[in-house]
């Protein structure tokens, strides 16, 4: 779980607090994987998510009013769960958004993408080395008359 | 405002404009070519940063509509499933396409006499075969001489590494028995002409940062400039206008500030494409041409084509770095290509092999299609599709239609208030069939490449990237709008050299036959030029 602490967000920091809880939820660490809610991915993700602040906050306001007297994150992963899925339900809007934002940030990073066996950078300039390919495969193509009509 | 004429004035600086331009040029005559769109910079393409997943769906989107730079206009396509994509700047439309780059069939010019359907043109084959070769030359073609399903052409560079999957593929193919060969691509796989080779970014679509993609302002356009050609950018044509005789005469346009201007021209060629130059047809009236110019006919913005889209994909249990290589130029099949009734539909389709989604495309796509999960199963759901997944688009011939068609938006304007094309479409009982039959063979080969599990769906919404059939050619004016060397029948200085005066769509990317046809009508324009308005 996320340790972040901004002064500069557009979020509280609770809010910051249960949007961390939902990407964690989102997408958890793992052995080789951080956590969406890895602070420095989180940071990205939270920037991302003040394009739309309204609609975001919207989604905090239901899940903190679903979380009682108690906070989204001190709650039991069921009873997380539980809210998650009535927030599907309510902003499917926030959902597609939220998702979007969270995969966008989590899959840009160096981190991830050498875990997933791709080099930390962009296809330019270095490129990729292709194999040769092997034209043998085309001798049956080949042995064929034209498929042509002819006209 | 330049009352001064220019000799030719060019609408529209993509496929079929730079390559008119080019050829031209041998005339010394005074050439200007308004764009509405600026110079591209392919440092800035998305493929220079991380986030090119992102910026490939936002400011580099196929959708005018998405993209909304200050160089497009809107369209109004709320009613067609099928949505329409450009690109407006020096390139147009081939800054994006993935530089697939088959030519039209010789069977796709008689679709009426072999088929019953649709007409036949007034132009085949045999008579465009050298513009293709001299297309083909000028864009940098890579490709592998020898495919059966067309006669004997040339390959000007050797062909795009087919890499794991395609070879994958391929193989899927052999089982069945079926055609498959390397795609010819506009894609410089050796340095050629000033441009780099190939480095395997993927991505083509949204621009290539490596200069290998050949699009035509790296093409064409540094050529015809050398020749003397003008080309200007930030001028946006509003319409075209007609002297006392009925001969245009210059067109008025925006500026780069919005400032109303008018060029004075003694000849003007449109090539703005299939959606682009039927709306400023439409938008040119006069007492002569009540309902646009060059429409006696009634024939302006009719027709509209599209190639309807189907994409199957499959989920393999091996890697197959399908992130290498350029991500719509792998290998093709053409085995569905020609009609056979047996079917239940008359023509046929192309399956184009494309590679791998990108590492965020793949977690956003399967999250939304609910085969990633939130949590614990996360990673290993993520992982079973990522660098995992191959699959194909299936390009559908799409016969005319008049009800398919452009027209002026009442409401909507671009950024000048020049009016908005609307886009009326509706996909054939004829199409359907053929989606759904392109959709079941996909499936069998992706079967029998391996994969373990297979999904289609068509019509692609997005996929409204090829433009054609509005401003028909022929020899009848009353059934067609231009002549078969691309002459306005109305307006004898006229002239309309893109995808709008295709008669019917073929099944394959058109923009290889767009630049034939242009450079044979400019071939036409240069030898009739003593008697080009008779």
């Amino acid at each position: 779980m996320s340790e972040l602490i901004s002064t500069d967000s557009v979020f509280s920091a609770e809010s910051r607090q249960t949007l961390c809880c939902l990407m964690d939820m989102m997408i958890p660490v793992s052995e080789h994987m951080p956590s969406a809610a890895d602070p420095a991915i989180a940071a990205l993700v939270l920037n991302a998510l003040a394009a739309r602040q309204e609609l975001v906050l919207e989604a905090v306001a239901v899940l903190s009013e679903g979380a009682g007297d108690a906070r989204f994150h001190e709650l039991s992963q069921l009873q997380r769960e539980a809210l998650v899925a009535d927030l599907r339900a309510k902003t499917p809007q926030f959902i597609s958004f939220f998702q979007s934002q969270v995969a966008t940030q989590y899959y840009q990073d160096d981190r991830v993408m050498v875990a997933l066996g791709l080099e930390p950078r962009p296809p330019h300039p270095g490129g990729y080395k292709a194999p040769e390919t092997d034209w043998t495969l085309l001798e049956p193509v080949r042995a064929r008359p034209p498929l042509y009509r002819p006209v | 405002m330049s009352d001064q004429p220019v000799d030719v004035l060019i609408i529209g600086a993509g496929a079929s404009g730079a390559a008119m331009a080019w050829s031209l040029a041998d005339t010394r005559m005074h050439i200007v070519c308004m764009e509405q769109g600026d110079w591209m910079n392919p440092a800035d393409y998305p493929t220079t940063g991380k986030d090119w997943e992102v910026r490939q769906g936002a400011e580099y989107s196929f959708s005018p509509n998405k993209r909304g730079r200050v160089t497009d206009y809107p369209v109004n396509d709320d009613d067609s499933p099928i949505k329409i994509a450009n690109f407006n700047g020096v390139g147009g439309g081939t800054v994006l396409y993935a530089g697939h780059f088959p030519r039209l069939h010789p069977s796709d010019f008689r679709v009426r006499s072999l088929d019953g359907v649709a007409d036949d043109w007034p132009l085949d084959y045999q008579l465009l075969e050298p513009y293709f070769t001299e297309n083909d030359r000028m864009m940098g073609v890579a490709a592998l001489a020898g495919d059966p399903a067309y006669p004997p052409k040339p390959a000007v560079l050797p062909p795009v590494p087919i890499g794991k999957l395609g070879e994958t593929l391929a193989r899927g193919f052999n089982k069945l028995g079926w055609h498959w060969w390397p795609s010819d691509a506009a894609i410089a796989t050796r340095p050629y002409e000033g441009r780099d080779q190939c480095a395997n970014l993927g991505p083509c679509i949204s621009g290539c940062s490596q200069g290998a993609k050949a699009s035509t302002d790296i093409t064409y356009w540094p050529a015809a400039i050398r020749a003397g050609v003008e080309l200007r950018t930030r001028c946006r044509v509003r319409e075209i206008t007609l002297d006392e005789k009925g001969m245009a005469n210059g067109v008025i346009y925006y500026d780069a500030d919005g400032n109303e201007q008018f060029q004075a021209a003694y000849i003007v060629i449109l090539a703005c494409n299939g959606v682009g130059t039927p709306r400023i047809l439409l938008n040119s009236r006069s007492e002569r041409f009540p309902d646009g110019l060059a429409n006696s006919s009634g024939l302006v913005g009719k027709n509209l084509m599209l190639h309807p889209y189907a994409s199957v994909q499959g989920v393999f249990d091996e890697p197959l770095d399908g992130y290498i290589g350029p991500a719509g130029c792998c290998i093709w099949s053409q085995e569905f290509y020609e009609t056979d009734a047996d079917r239940g539909y008359l023509r046929g389709y192309t399956m184009e092999i494309t590679r791998g989604r990108g590492a965020v495309t793949t977690a956003t796509a399967g999250m939304a299609a609910g085969k990633i999960p939130w949590g614990a199963g996360h990673h290993e759901a993520y992982g079973q599709l990522f660098n995992k997944t191959a699959g194909m688009v299936v390009i559908c011939e799409d016969l005319p239609e008049l009800h398919n068609q452009v027209t002026l938006d009442p409401v909507l304007k671009d950024s000048d208030g020049i009016p908005a094309p609307k886009v009326s479409y509706t996909l054939s009982e004829n199409s359907r069939q053929m989606l759904n039959h392109g959709m079941e063979r996909g499936k069998e080969i992706l079967r029998a490449a391996g994969a373990r599990e297979v999904t289609a769906d068509a019509p692609m919404a997005i996929a409204g990237w090829h433009l054609m059939g509005t401003a028909r050619m022929g020899t009848d004016p009353a059934t067609s709008v231009v002549n078969e060397w691309c002459r306005s029948h109305d307006v004898k200085n006229l002239f309309i050299v893109d995808g709008s005066v295709f008669v019917t769509s073929g099944g394959v990317n058109p923009t290889s036959t767009i630049q034939a046809i242009a450079l044979y009508a400019a071939d036409n324009i240069k030898k009739r030029l003593t008697e080009l308005f008779d």
